[in-house]
């Protein structure tokens, strides 16, 4: 009896198996685009355990920040010891080989020269409100004491912390209620020094500023519509955070990339996926940047010091200069591989009378290069017209332009700061610096078109970048000049 | 002063992009009719001398189809309407001439046709990404999009500044090829563009594939024809010669390797258009009826448009978009595919003997006084339809035979093409009794003097369907594609033949519930003597797997294809997914039979198939009788069933009759459907879809009721279950009539 059930419980399985297994075999199938690797960008975002509530782990009261820091290493022993050693506290890279320069070369904020407020030196008690650290007023502090470092301004997340001049808390900063609140850092802690690089709200990077605390996904996708922060990307190891920009750094270490995350060929489309050998992403997906905030793409410092002339925050201060602002910025294309040159303090001025501070290198021929879009800011700084070479005034600092508006004498104490010679001879001059846009990644509904550079004329200079014409129907650098990125990023790997 | 000009120096150096000209077409001078300078002669730009001299201006006269329609007045052709964006002052200002008479470079910039010059005359065009797209309140503006709602543009519809109902969800360009950069030129390219130019099929000898002998670009240059390569259009300017001589979808587009997904992916190459996916709804303000019944005092109709809420061109009008209606259109090389139209429908006053069409112009004259409504039309005018009032004042105004005629037109859409991710990818649009090929189309929301439109017959264009007045005023268009010659499975049942397999079916199952209720009573009230009975091996293992598997792929593809036929009574499943296990069941029917069929040929045991022809008749009536009557009575079966010979003759001529005729009659049908997609003229030969389809259906129906039928007969064994029971073990307790055979015998040894 037991065999003959277990019997046609057996044909039953039997019948069924000659039935579903061929229905099985011939309805499988999906529709692939031949080439797209599908994207699972979720599978990199970081999963963080809920931070622990350290609002019962501080009595307090603090008076003084380092106080605060004293208690954090308490128990996190290392952090300290960690954050000395990353840029955030010592703006300045580790000394890096650079192409064309004999020795090695270490740049950062610390030394680096811009076209904006022009550089740090003499002018630290300003420019370090944003330093990771307390107390930097002078070419004399000291990056090896881990009693300065600033935990709060990254872990606040209490948004009542704030840094006035040399780093400090500002009067009146709660110091027990932030260390009770402290916590991952979030777009508020990133956002107070990045969102107002240049000293004010979206003045430097054009594609950061303060529309990121609340952004709509309009603004910017992965934290307008899913909420991401600064560190889901930047993602941080030992307070080593992640990413870097030609802006301050000469190498190409440690940086963030699109592809971390997303897969290379991931549009269900060939024709697309054919350009990102060639286009970085950014270059159609922040098809524009300043989406709600004007950026600076003008400074003019040769017009400060009029007293006569009206103010106005976006077109002329008296202090700086006049400006342009410009809303809704529409990036420009330039090859980029990465890299990019650096005039360093002492460098002479190009010749063609325009001197580009960071210009990106790369070209059509060099197959890690990619077409890249660029806020450039353009800018008239001072020089000394003897020595040909830019020259770093002290503005902010005691007896700065800022205060005694004479040229003269802010740039004779800056070049006793940073010991360069000063030949008295001064004047202005053009220079340009190119801010690489990476944020405000629009949705991809609102990423750049076919037409916005193959249109019929006059969208993209194509001989400029080095194209016979529009490769759409020129044929792209493999076949114009044998360029193969992927043969040379397989090989890179 | 001097600092400042330096940022603006910089500002430009940052922004100077060049501005591109079209360095290839040198400065000409401009040259009046008589050939002098108009620099000199101040007189109007003759452009058959300036363009004269060096291109064929005569000859591209002669060849333009723009010429022969009419588009220029006079003689001359205008060829900087379409090959510039310069317009010719009213006077001329001999200070902006070079010394040669011509216009410095960037005044005058001569270049091929680009969409904006296009969009002079036809439709919406617009390639501006970063100026939202709107349509002129002037309905001349959107002239040739009224048609149809097509809007040529790169724009993104999200992006536009239509007031379109849901737009945020539309995030894709109002076309794909305005998106893909390409241009009007590129598909409507002159004929004899040695680029472009392709040998007509017809002429083309059967080797060769390509014409290596053709135009010089010099030639080209000098004699470019003027004949535009076009579709098959009804907006066209009637150059039959270039009619259909456009490339189509396919000439560019390898469709079959994109279309993996999609089942019977030849077959529906076969009977669709590619528009007809690809163009899933129009946005454009498309007109749905012109009444002229009552026209303005500019001799202008009453507009109905399509699918808008309001006056389309203005801010507070809501635009639903609309699919368009699938019409069965003549396609290059005779084929008869589905095609997207609208139709625009339109009413007008017709008088005299030959009933010729009464122009606006008179219209006005008759109805209007110094401007104004004629007094006799006034009440009239603000009713519902005024068509009563205005035929009088017609007849008074001399008009004789006044009548009103109505009229559809259907223009064809192929523009608006969106990508396959944005097309209508989903079955179930198409199969199913919601179907938008069985859709009722709106023709108009009133019916002017209730007359009824009728079709304008166009050739090429098929209008099978049925034109119905609405509830409520105005009229629709319920297409036919069976009428047109077309099955589509899940919508274009034949209602006869489901009637009748219905019939067929409940009244069997009818049939043996009576029965067995009869039984059942006569069970219970004389009981079932007790027979001897004897455990017989019936079945072998081969003939129970083969008959279980032919019943399960039976009761499954009678399932699958009943989702198939109604597949809006069948939500749950996905359509593609039910015919792709159809037809796998359908070829495990078919391997199983053909293995069962060698198998009885092979063993011999066919011939039990087969009743004995000399007591056949007897036999059947034995039978007969006992399923009437014995069987209530509980009498013994007829047959001493044994393996050998277990069929009664009623059985055996019902299996004759499934198996030689039923089964291979369906089999037969399904596979010449399912070969469609690759032998479509097999099927054809046979009547295609419309003839083999139904057919199917109708077979399908009689395989269930003889599933009924014979699960019934099952039970009328020893017991109610030993039928079944020995059909999945093997074993079967049969009644031992007096006499045993050794056969019998032999076999219950084996227990």
């Amino acid at each position: 009896m037991k065999d003959r059930e277990t019997g046609w419980i057996a044909g039953l399985v039997f019948i069924l198996a000659l039935i579903s297994m061929p229905v099985w075999y011939f309805t499988q199938g999906e529709e692939t685009v031949a080439g797209q690797v599908p994207d699972t960008p979720w599978d990199f975002m970081p999963r963080r355990a809920a931070h622990v509530d350290h609002k019962d782990l501080f009595e307090g009261p603090f008076t003084t920040g380092q106080e605060v820091t004293q208690a954090c290493l308490a128990c996190h022993e290392n952090a300290a010891d960690q954050v000395i050693h990353t840029a955030h506290w010592r703006w300045e890279s580790e000394p890096v080989a650079m192409e064309g320069r004999d020795e090695l070369i270490a740049v950062g904020k610390k030394n680096a020269i811009n076209n904006f407020c022009i550089g740090i030196q003499g002018n630290w008690e300003s420019c370090t409100a944003c330093h990771a650290g307390y107390g930097w007023e002078d070419e004399n502090f000291d990056f090896e004491d881990t009693s300065n470092v600033d935990c709060l301004v990254c872990h606040d997340s209490s948004g009542g912390y704030v840094k006035g001049k040399k780093g400090l808390p500002a009067e009146g900063v709660d110091l027990l209620a932030a260390a009770k609140s402290v916590g991952l850092p979030t777009r508020d802690n990133c956002g107070s020094c990045h969102f107002r690089g240049g000293g004010g709200n979206a003045v430097k990077h054009g594609d950061l500023d303060e529309s990121l605390y609340f952004p709509d996904e309009h603004v910017d996708v992965h934290m307008g519509r899913y909420d991401f922060q600064c560190i889901d990307c930047h993602q941080t190891e030992d307070h080593v955070i992640a990413g870097r920009s030609i802006t301050v750094s000469v190498d190409d270490a440690n940086q963030v990339y699109c592809t971390d995350c997303h897969s290379n060929k991931l549009h269900a489309d060939q024709r697309i996926n054919a350009h990102t050998d060639t286009v970085a992403c950014q270059t159609c997906h922040v098809p524009e940047v300043a989406v709600h905030q004007a950026t600076k793409t003008h400074w003019d410092w040769s017009t400060a010091g009029d007293a006569e002339r009206p103010e106005d925050t976006h077109e002329y201060l008296k202090i700086k200069g006049s400006f342009i602002y410009e809303k809704n910025l529409k990036p420009e294309f330039i090859w980029y591989n990465g890299l990019a040159d650096r005039y360093l303090l002492g460098d002479t001025l190009a010749e063609d009378g325009l001197t580009a501070l960071n210009h990106p290198r790369g070209d059509i021929r060099d197959p890690r290069a990619k077409i890249w879009p660029f806020k450039v800011h353009m800018a008239v700084q001072p020089y000394d017209t003897q020595h040909n070479y830019l020259m770093q005034p002290v503005t902010a600092g005691q007896g700065g332009f800022w205060r005694e508006f004479d040229w003269d004498q802010a740039l004779r104490l800056g070049s006793e700061v940073t010991g360069m010679d000063y030949s008295g001879a001064y004047g202005f001059i053009p220079t340009s610096m190119y801010w690489p846009q990476t944020h405000m990644v629009a949705p991809k509904e609102d990423a750049l078109q076919c037409k916005a550079c193959h249109c019929e004329r006059g969208c993209i200079d194509w001989e400029a970048i080095g194209y016979p014409g529009d490769p759409m129907k020129w044929g792209s650098r493999d076949r114009l000049y044998r360029v193969d990125p992927a043969a040379s990023q397989a090989e890179a790997e | 002063m001097m600092k400042k000009t330096m940022l603006l120096l910089l500002a430009v150096l940052a922004f100077s992009s060049v501005q591109a000209a079209n360095e290839f077409h040198p400065p000409v001078p401009l040259l009046d009719a008589s050939g002098t300078p108009v620099r000199d002669s101040a007189e109007a730009m003759s452009n058959m001398r300036t363009c004269g001299a060096c291109h064929d201006t005569a000859f591209i006269r002669d060849s333009s189809d723009h010429m022969a329609a009419g588009v220029f007045e006079g003689e001359e052709i205008q060829c900087l309407v379409c090959h510039s964006d310069f317009k010719a002052p009213s006077s001329w200002d001999s200070t902006m001439f070079a010394a040669d008479g011509s216009l410095p470079a960037g005044e005058m910039e001569i270049h091929k046709p680009l969409d904006r010059n296009c969009a002079n005359c036809h439709a919406v065009v617009n390639n501006r990404l970063d100026i939202p797209l709107t349509v002129s309140p002037d309905p001349a503006e959107f002239n040739m999009t009224d048609r149809t709602g097509q809007i040529f543009s790169a724009q993104k519809i999200s992006h536009s500044g239509l007031n379109i109902a849901g737009k945020n969800e539309l995030t894709h360009a109002f076309d794909v090829h305005a998106d893909r950069v390409v241009n009007c030129v590129n598909c409507h390219y002159s004929l004899n563009n040695p680029v472009y130019y392709q040998q007509r099929e017809e002429s083309r000898p059967d080797h060769l594939a390509f014409e290596p002998r053709r135009l010089s670009s010099a030639d080209y240059l000098q004699r470019p024809l003027h004949q535009l390569a076009k579709g098959s259009s009804r907006d066209g300017l009637g150059a039959f010669e270039s009619e259909n001589s456009m490339r189509r979808c396919e000439s560019c587009h390898d469709a079959t390797a994109v279309h993996q997904w999609l089942p019977y992916k030849r077959r529906h190459f076969d009977s669709l258009a590619c528009e007809s996916c690809h163009v899933p709804k129009l946005y454009g303000p498309a007109l749905q009826a012109l009444d002229w019944t009552l026209v303005d005092s500019a001799g202008n109709p009453r507009r109905e448009f399509r699918a808008v809420d309001g006056d389309p061109a203005s801010a507070d009008s809501l635009i639903h978009g609309f699919r368009p209606v699938m019409l069965a259109r003549e396609n290059v090389g005779g084929q008869r595919k589905l095609a997207p139209f609208n139709l625009v429908s339109s009413w007008y006053w017709t008088a005299g003997e030959d009933a010729a069409r009464i122009p606006p112009d008179q219209l006005v004259e008759a109805l209007y006084l110094d401007g104004r409504l004629h007094p006799d039309l006034e009440v009239a005018a603000g009713g519902s339809d005024p068509s009563e009032a205005v035929k009088q004042r017609l007849q008074a105004a001399g008009f004789e035979q006044v009548a009103l005629a109505g009229e559809i037109t259907p223009y064809p859409v192929s523009h608006n093409v969106l990508s396959g991710r944005w097309a209508t990818r989903d079955c179930r649009t198409c199969h199913g009794a919601d179907s938008i090929l069985g859709a009722g189309f709106t023709l108009s929301d009133t019916l002017p003097g209730g007359k009824v439109p009728g079709w304008v017959r166009h050739a090429g264009i098929g209008m099978s369907g049925q034109v119905k007045p609405l509830q409520g005023g105005g009229a629709s268009f319920t297409p036919s594609t069976r009428g047109e010659g077309f099955y589509v499975l899940g919508l274009d049942g034949v209602a006869l033949v489901d009637l009748a397999g219905l019939v067929m079916f409940f009244g069997i199952l009818l049939g043996v519930s009576g029965h067995a209720f009869v039984r059942f009573i006569a069970h219970r009230r004389w009981g079932t003597p007790e027979r001897p009975t004897r455990r017989v091996k019936m079945y072998d293992a081969y003939e129970r797997i083969w008959h279980w598997l032919q019943a399960g792929a039976i009761l499954m593809l009678l399932f699958t294809g009943l989702v198939i036929h109604k597949p809006h009574l069948f939500g749950m499943f996905s359509f593609a997914y039910v015919v792709q296990v159809h037809n796998v069941l359908g070829f495990i029917l078919l391997i199983n039979a053909a293995l069962a069929l060698f198998y009885t040929l092979a063993s011999g045991t066919i011939k039990r198939f087969f009743p004995d022809p000399d007591s056949f008749f007897a036999k059947t009536f034995e039978q007969a009788m006992f399923y009437t009557r014995g069987i209530f009575a509980g009498e013994e079966h007829p047959l001493e069933k044994s393996k050998q010979n277990r069929l009664n003759p009623l059985q055996q001529v019902t299996y004759l009759a499934i198996l030689n005729v039923l089964l291979p009659a369906q089999v037969i049908t399904g596979f010449l459907i399912w070969g469609m997609q690759e032998w479509p003229q097999l099927a054809a030969a046979l009547g295609g879809l419309p003839v083999l389809a139904p057919l199917h259906t109708f077979l399908a129906w009689a395989f269930a009721a003889f599933i009924v039928m014979h699960v019934y007969l099952t039970t009328t064994g020893e017991t109610p279950l030993s039928g079944i029971k020995s059909m999945v073990t093997g074993w079967e307790d049969v009644e031992v009539h007096g006499e045993s055979s050794t056969s019998t015998e032999r076999e219950a040894s084996h227990v």
